[in-house]
């Protein structure tokens, strides 16, 4: 059983999620910046073990991978933030994460992890274009540092919309 | 337990499977004028000895491949759908599942559809020379 003074000191930022008055988010290293995805969208973290690349994949589809048992879709963020690969070793680690009707895996040069913040230190991303804000939902300024919010959703609508032939 | 029964076979360097049922017959020796596609989106075939005849569109149509390895019936739940994301996103509709092998994932293939790309796309497509 946890003690009270380690609650005291960690609060656990599970807690957070569905609090009002705090977002949690889950927080990766991409193209070697801090991005996160909102925390409710992250099922689990895993190792990959090995991937099978597949013909006529897209560079963010790096392949898929069986998690016991379940054949999963593996995508480079950073291929679609900005045409870079995150460089990738068996038993890296990817994040399991559902969107809508879409669940797949997402890796990342490092898996922070939780962070809880305020609504108020999210604030609107930077005119959109071309690049990373083109996918951010919100920008951060947390205690370790800034901190961009994705819009998974839209990557994945984007990533399909690429794929469309012609 | 429902069972599937699938065909491996090689080509350029990889085993892939098939539905048994929907090739026609192997061909072990290239007919003279006979035209087998050498290229598709899965790689072109290093040693094409041996061609898959499935019929597409009426008409018998030979993907030559590097080798057959047999028939082999396996569990129907080791047989699962691409990943949707994977589906959504890839550009040829030449693959439709994945068979689950021991640690081994191998593409589940449709022969019709990987010739139809392969005629339509000449990138896709090389004759056998």
């Amino acid at each position: 059983m946890r003690s009270q003074s380690l609650q005291r000191e960690v609060p656990d930022p599970w807690e957070a999620l569905g609090s009002p008055d705090h977002v949690s988010l889950f927080v990766l290293r991409l193209l070697g910046e801090r991005y996160a995805v909102e925390a409710n969208l992250v099922q689990e973290v895993i190792r990959t073990g090995p991937i099978t690349r597949l013909p006529a994949a897209p560079a963010f589809l790096l392949g898929v991978f069986n998690h016991r048992g379940e054949v999963l879709a593996l995508m480079d963020p950073a291929q679609l933030l900005a045409e870079e690969s995150t460089p990738l070793a068996s038993g890296s680690r990817a994040a399991i994460v559902q969107s809508g009707e879409w669940r797949l895996a997402l890796v990342a040069e490092a898996m922070e992890g939780l962070v809880s913040v305020p609504p108020s230190a999210l604030e609107a991303p930077p005119a959109t274009g071309p690049g990373p804000a083109e996918f951010l939902k919100y920008v951060a300024q947390t205690r370790d540092g800034p901190l961009a919010v994705l819009d998974l959703a839209r990557m994945i609508e984007t990533a399909r919309a690429r794929s469309l032939p012609g | 337990m429902t069972e599937r029964e699938i065909l491996l076979f090689s080509l350029d360097g990889r085993r892939h499977a098939v539905d048994a049922n929907s090739v026609r017959r192997i061909a072990s020796s290239r007919e003279p004028g006979a035209e087998w596609i050498a290229a598709s989106v899965l790689g072109r075939s290093r040693v094409p000895r041996r061609g898959l005849v499935i019929e597409v569109d009426g008409q018998e149509r030979t993907l030559a491949v590097d080798g057959v390895e047999g028939i082999e019936r396996i569990p129907a739940e080791n047989v699962c759908p691409l990943p949707p994301f994977a589906r959504a996103t890839i550009r040829t509709a030449g693959i439709c599942g994945i068979v689950v092998r021991g640690d081994e994932l191998l593409f589940l293939v449709d022969l019709q559809q990987l010739i139809r790309e392969s005629s339509k796309e000449s990138w896709l497509y090389a004759q056998d020379e």
